[in-house]
């Protein structure tokens, strides 16, 4: 196929609208925006295309635990409900991405799908408890974030080992999760140029914190390492933070 | 068992297939075969369905031979690939006998390339797919890319006889259709204006992960940075630099950037075949525009697959099988 051609055909210079009027194609322009806007009325919130094959809905643009609670209960209700066409939902903090297996059925997805549902409620939390080595050649980066936060190392790990952390999300790289309530007097920017840093670094960016899974590049800061395994590719669930899950560091070294 | 022997790799050359989807909540990205419609010719030309995996190349191809027995191979793209140093006939398979060597060159329509073999490779495969994802440390040998004298095994299978279809031309554009998202309307209206407005260059440094865009620095207004949204295979990326790059099949599942634009996905091919320093530019359509660019590519696909027949002239190993089943 010449795809030049094909773009040109399809966007004439007189503006792809006036063009689709007088030649319709499949499938039909005016039929597809009437079904989005009827998504958009029945909804206060609105799904938004997102390319053509997904669809986005924000339920807000802030780390809060409610608001993620039902990020991930939308995620399960419409994996349930629209099983076989959907080719992935990826629930993120506030965000929810759901991708359609046939991208001619995005519109009749957006017309139906739900923009809203009930958290479960608030079981028992899952508990990990994550021993790590801070400081010293494991943790790089502790004198500097300390400082930054004007702390001493030592405050800053009692402080980072005080109270567990919420999953909210897996992301960036498989089995990486994202752990969103870090005591806010331990918020430091990032790195200006991201470096690589080893298979279970214990990294710190902002409000949030986490476990490297593999070797990988990252701009958050290493304030220590861990032997915990967060990924287990030949058992049956090969994750094991899940969103919802909380985890407690434990300090068992702090190198000076 | 048959096997196939690398004798030299090539500078990108890894295991790939169809991908492992729907795992982009844990963090995983699909990875697989960048472009799938060569990957997808190249499969059905050994007889194989599409989820087989083979090789895919990129900028230069391996040299390879068969060893323990002949492998029926195919060439999809450009690479100019000579089997016991004659040209070998594009789009169609050919029985890979023990010593003779297969060669493949410089890519130079286009960027990537396949390489299938019937039966597929037979590496383990994880989470329902053997391709390799090198961030995960997933695939055959933690996802690396193949180096000089790995030897990989080649499954069973009944393709006695030799295939060639139909060309597929290789995807190519200088233009990329993309849908403007809920994100765009964060960037300033110059920022908009040039993101569509302005050439991009790719960035040598582009990978699976994504391809990078050097060229104007967009003005951002310093409104980059939200709370981590999940991407999409063909989003745009707005990094703190004020440079785009656009995320492949192999990049983070969610980011904090913005995403003002996503290439369409019937474009996916153009994106694999981008090779460094080929000048783009964005263009605006929308939905409708999208899906018929999509099925056009699908459809053209589907055709080529469908021409797939007995190749001619057939090499003996391949006349032999013929007559044998004919005889049968």
């Amino acid at each position: 196929m010449n795809f030049d051609k094909l773009l040109a055909r399809r966007t004439a210079t007189n503006g792809p609208h006036r063009r689709f009027r007088r030649q319709p194609i499949w499938p039909p322009r005016a039929a597809m925006l009437q079904l989005l806007a009827a998504a958009r009325q029945r909804n206060m919130r609105q799904w938004q295309l997102f390319g053509d094959r997904a669809l986005v809905i924000e339920l807000g643009q802030t780390i809060d635990p409610a608001i993620n609670r039902e990020v991930h209960a939308l995620a399960a209700r419409i994996r349930a409900e629209f099983a076989g066409q959907w080719a992935a939902v990826v629930p993120a903090y506030a965000s929810l991405l759901v991708e359609a297996i046939d991208p001619a059925q995005l519109a009749d997805m957006a017309a139906q799908l739900p923009t809203a549902a009930e958290p479960a409620p608030a079981a028992a939390a899952t508990v990990h408890r994550v021993e790590v080595r801070y400081g010293g050649p494991s943790g790089p980066d502790l004198p500097a974030a300390a400082a930054a936060a004007g702390l001493s190392p030592s405050e800053f790990v009692a402080a980072h080992c005080a109270g567990s952390h919420g999953v909210y999300m897996l992301g960036f790289a498989p089995g990486f999760a994202y752990l969103g309530d870090l005591d806010p007097r331990l918020s430091v920017d990032r790195l200006a140029t991201p470096r690589r840093a080893k298979a279970g670094s214990v990294i710190v960016a902002g409000r949030q914190t986490s476990i490297l899974p593999a070797d990988l590049l990252t701009g958050w800061r290493v304030i220590g390492c861990t032997d915990f395994t967060l990924v287990k590719f030949s058992h049956s669930e090969p994750f094991v933070l899940q969103p919802g899950d909380r985890v407690q560091f434990v300090c068992t070294e702090l190198a000076a | 068992m048959a096997a196939l022997h690398i004798l030299a790799a090539g500078p990108h050359c890894t295991v790939q297939d169809r991908g492992r989807r729907g795992f982009g909540h844990v963090g995983l990205a699909a990875a697989g075969a960048l472009d799938e419609r060569l990957h997808e010719v190249a499969q059905a030309l050994v007889g194989n369905p599409r989820d087989f995996a083979g090789l895919e190349f990129a900028a230069a191809g391996p040299t390879v031979t068969a060893v323990g027995g002949a492998v029926l191979v195919a060439v999809a793209g450009d690479g100019h690939p000579r089997l016991g140093g004659l040209p070998m006939q594009p789009f169609r398979s050919v029985w890979l006998e023990p010593g003779q060597i297969l060669e493949i060159a410089g890519v130079s329509a286009g960027f990537r390339g396949y390489l299938a073999v019937a039966g597929g490779l037979a590496v383990a495969s994880t989470l329902g797919s053997r391709a390799s994802h090198a961030a995960a440390g997933l695939g055959w040998q933690g996802g690396r890319r193949l180096r000089d004298g790995d030897i990989l095994e080649v499954g069973d299978h009944r393709q006695l006889q030799e295939l060639q279809c139909d060309p597929l031309p290789i995807a190519h554009s200088a233009r990329l259709p993309a849908l403007w998202t809920g994100h765009a309307n964060e960037l300033t209206r110059a920022a908009r204006a040039a993101l569509i407005e302005s050439e991009w260059t790719v960035s040598p440094q582009s990978d699976r992960a994504a391809v990078l865009l050097d060229g104007a620095s967009l003005d951002t207004g310093g409104t980059l940075q939200r709370i981590s949204q999940p991407t999409t295979f063909g989003s745009v990326q707005v990094a703190g630099d004020g440079q785009p790059r656009i995320l492949l099949c192999e990049g983070p599942t969610v980011g904090g950037y913005l995403q003002p634009l996503v290439v369409c996905s019937g474009w996916r091919s153009v994106l694999a075949q981008l090779a460094p320093a080929s000048r783009v530019r964005f263009h605006a359509v929308d939905l409708s525009a999208a899906l018929a660019i999509s099925q056009a590519a699908d459809a053209e696909l589907a055709r080529t697959v469908a021409t797939v027949r007995p190749a001619w002239p057939p090499t003996s190993r391949s006349l032999l099988a013929a007559m044998a089943s004919a005889g049968r």
